[in-house]
């Protein structure tokens, strides 16, 4: 028999990223609370090693311990031996199932150092696919050409207008293309139309693998307007983003909590 | 066919990709596929290495890099069979920059388009120049039957009762090349293996898995996807160099033979595969700057399975992004 005192514990959701570590947390209402924070502050300062483990600083970080976590993300096995864990992929499955109506659909998810593309058919992954093993036309990328340009983020995602061309090739000889227009004296905005349009390029170049026109946008670079439009016009997808794209991991990784704990 | 340099041949001979085997064999001499050599070596990274710092570029293929080396710490292998069509044109090249070397080079070359006729007469000048009668080959080829069935049984064994394990299967289909450089020691080992695993329980593992294309480079790839857990239970290029055919005629056998031809012939035998062997997805491994990579959007369009593409460049344990994308792809494919 439930006692009346009997509240219902925290549940979190924790993807550790490359780039950032992205919380959803439910305090026990329901009422999800994000977090996002830099993953190297993240480790450096909430994460305490020693005695053999690992611990999170939940004081610190403003949360009451979670009665139930799952993790996902590049540092997930880091923590694998204390909290469950599940891949990238699932989680953001299952982020996005949860996020959508639709049953059959592309996922594209764009992170700090990888894209990812799911083919979702009948409300299961059919097939996936990655970037290749190169860092252009990541998240982390598009920072590196907006600090280049000292342009924020912002402004840098709302340029689309007018694009040159960018070989994207390689990371580091996109920013010797960009000194060469500089010097051309090509306008900011044009260089970073270019540089958005490239990243979308590359990004089409997978997802076009699967014939679908509904495409679920998420990760950090959906939050870039330009890749979105260009996304929009070039090959006509119906481009779906959730209100908060970079959490699409971190919310499949609490929705599997939910699961274990029993609620979900 | 012609050969350069200036060294004699054998007895020791290196091959860079399959050829027929039997030929060498029929000639008193001894084969040794360079690739196996290569990787079995513990310095197989640095050899690479090191074949770079002799000048090959770092934007080729690691295998060849690792023939080159090979040969350099092998003087003893004085003459190379090179496979000039039917294999990449990087062996061409390092062909010749092998017979510039004094090293002496014999041409195989693979009709391409596949054409009966074509092979037989590139057998028979691969015969002439190995100094070796059609009837001689025919006996090596007679002789080696037992040996094919033999890792046939073995193969059988791996996607049936799953008593043989899918890094047992690679190993012993990849060194069917050569025979481990002799035939007779190979088949005592593989009779012997044979023997006990017929003894094991059959075994039922959640996930079934193919890898296509060139052998990995990767080291631990399958204790990996054992650790996962998925099991390999079909390993198309080391199945296609152990000549899974029962002809008794050797230009039949090296038609049959997918690697050097079309790729339809590839497609063929890989959905064959998927049928028989009831597998779930398959791995695609592309080697950095190979032109095979160019296949992968085929197979993606002819092969209704999921398929997941990795890429390897030297010989190396696996990093950790290949090792996230294979968790996540046998995770996708658990039942």
């Amino acid at each position: 028999m439930s006692s009346a005192l009997e509240f219902p514990l925290p549940t979190l959701g924790l993807d550790f990223g490359s780039r950032y570590v992205k919380l959803v947390y439910d305090p026990g209402n329901g009422r999800l609370i994000r977090l996002r924070l830099d993953s190297l502050e993240f480790y450096r300062h909430y994460l305490s090693r020693g005695n053999g483990g690992v611990t999170l600083n939940w004081p610190k970080l403003g949360l009451v311990t979670p009665g139930a976590l799952v993790a996902t993300g590049y540092g997930k096995n880091l923590l694998k031996s204390h909290f469950p864990t599940i891949t990238e992929i699932r989680a953001n499955f299952l982020g996005a199932c949860h996020q959508t109506s639709h049953r059959h659909f592309i996922l594209l998810e764009m992170g700090g150092q990888d894209t990812k593309v799911l083919y979702i058919k009948n409300n299961r992954v059919f097939d996936f696919l990655t970037n290749d093993r190169c860092a252009a036309g990541t998240g982390r990328y598009l920072e590196n050409m907006a600090r280049f340009l000292k342009m924020p983020l912002r402004q840098f995602g709302a340029a689309w207008q007018d694009p040159v061309d960018i070989s994207q090739t390689c990371a580091i000889f996109g920013e010797t293309e960009l000194i060469g227009h500089l010097l051309e004296g090509t306008p900011l905005t044009r260089l970073a139309a270019g540089v958005n349009a490239s990243v979308a390029r590359r990004a089409l170049a997978l997802v076009r693998r699967y014939s679908c026109q509904d495409l679920l946008f998420v990760g950090g670079v959906a939050k870039n307007r330009a890749v979105r439009h260009f996304l929009r016009t070039w090959a006509d997808y119906q481009v779906m983003t959730p209100p908060y794209p970079q959490f699409n991991g971190a919310l499949g990784c609490y929705l599997e909590a939910r699961k274990i704990s029993g609620l979900g | 066919m012609a050969e350069q340099g200036a060294k004699s041949l054998g007895p020791k001979v290196g091959l860079t990709t399959t050829i027929p085997v039997e030929v060498v064999l029929a000639a008193g001499l001894v084969p040794v596929d360079l690739n196996n050599l290569f990787i079995g070596n513990l310095l197989a990274y640095q050899q690479v290495s090191q074949a770079e710092a002799e000048g090959l570029p770092r934007t080729i293929c690691a295998w060849v890099k690792g023939i080159y080396a090979t040969l350099m710490a092998h003087p003893e292998i004085t003459g190379v069979i090179v496979s000039c069509q039917g294999d990449c044109s990087y062996s061409q090249a390092l062909g010749e920059i092998l017979a510039a070397m004094g090293l002496s080079v014999i041409h195989f070359k693979y009709p391409y388009p596949k054409d009966r006729q074509e092979l037989r007469r590139e057998i028979a000048k691969f015969r002439a120049r190995l100094g070796v009668s059609a009837e001689e080959v025919a006996k090596v080829h007679r002789l080696l039957q037992p040996v094919r069935q033999a890792l046939s049984h073995l193969d059988r064994l791996t996607w049936e009762t799953g008593q043989v394990r899918g890094r047992e299967n690679f190993q012993f289909l990849i060194a069917s090349s050569d025979f481990g450089s002799d035939p007779v020691a190979y088949y005592q080992k593989l009779t012997a293996f044979l023997q006990e695993a017929q003894t094991r329980p059959h075994r039922h593992p959640p996930v079934r898995l193919g890898i296509i294309g060139i052998p990995p480079i990767f080291l631990d790839l399958w204790d990996y996807l054992e650790e996962l857990p998925a099991e390999v239970v079909f390993n198309e290029m080391p199945r296609q160099f152990s000549m899974p055919y029962p002809f008794g005629n050797l230009v039949e056998q090296y038609l049959a033979y997918t690697y050097p031809y079309e790729i339809t012939g590839r497609l063929a035998d890989i959905k064959a595969a998927i049928q028989e062997r009831r597998l779930d997805g398959l791995i695609h491994y592309t080697q950095s700057f190979c032109f095979r990579q160019m296949f992968d959007q085929m197979f993606r369009e002819k092969l209704a399975l999921p398929i997941l593409t990795i890429e390897g460049d030297r010989p190396t344990v696996l990093d950790s992004r290949t090792r996230m994308r294979l968790e996540a792809f046998i995770d996708v494919l658990r039942p």
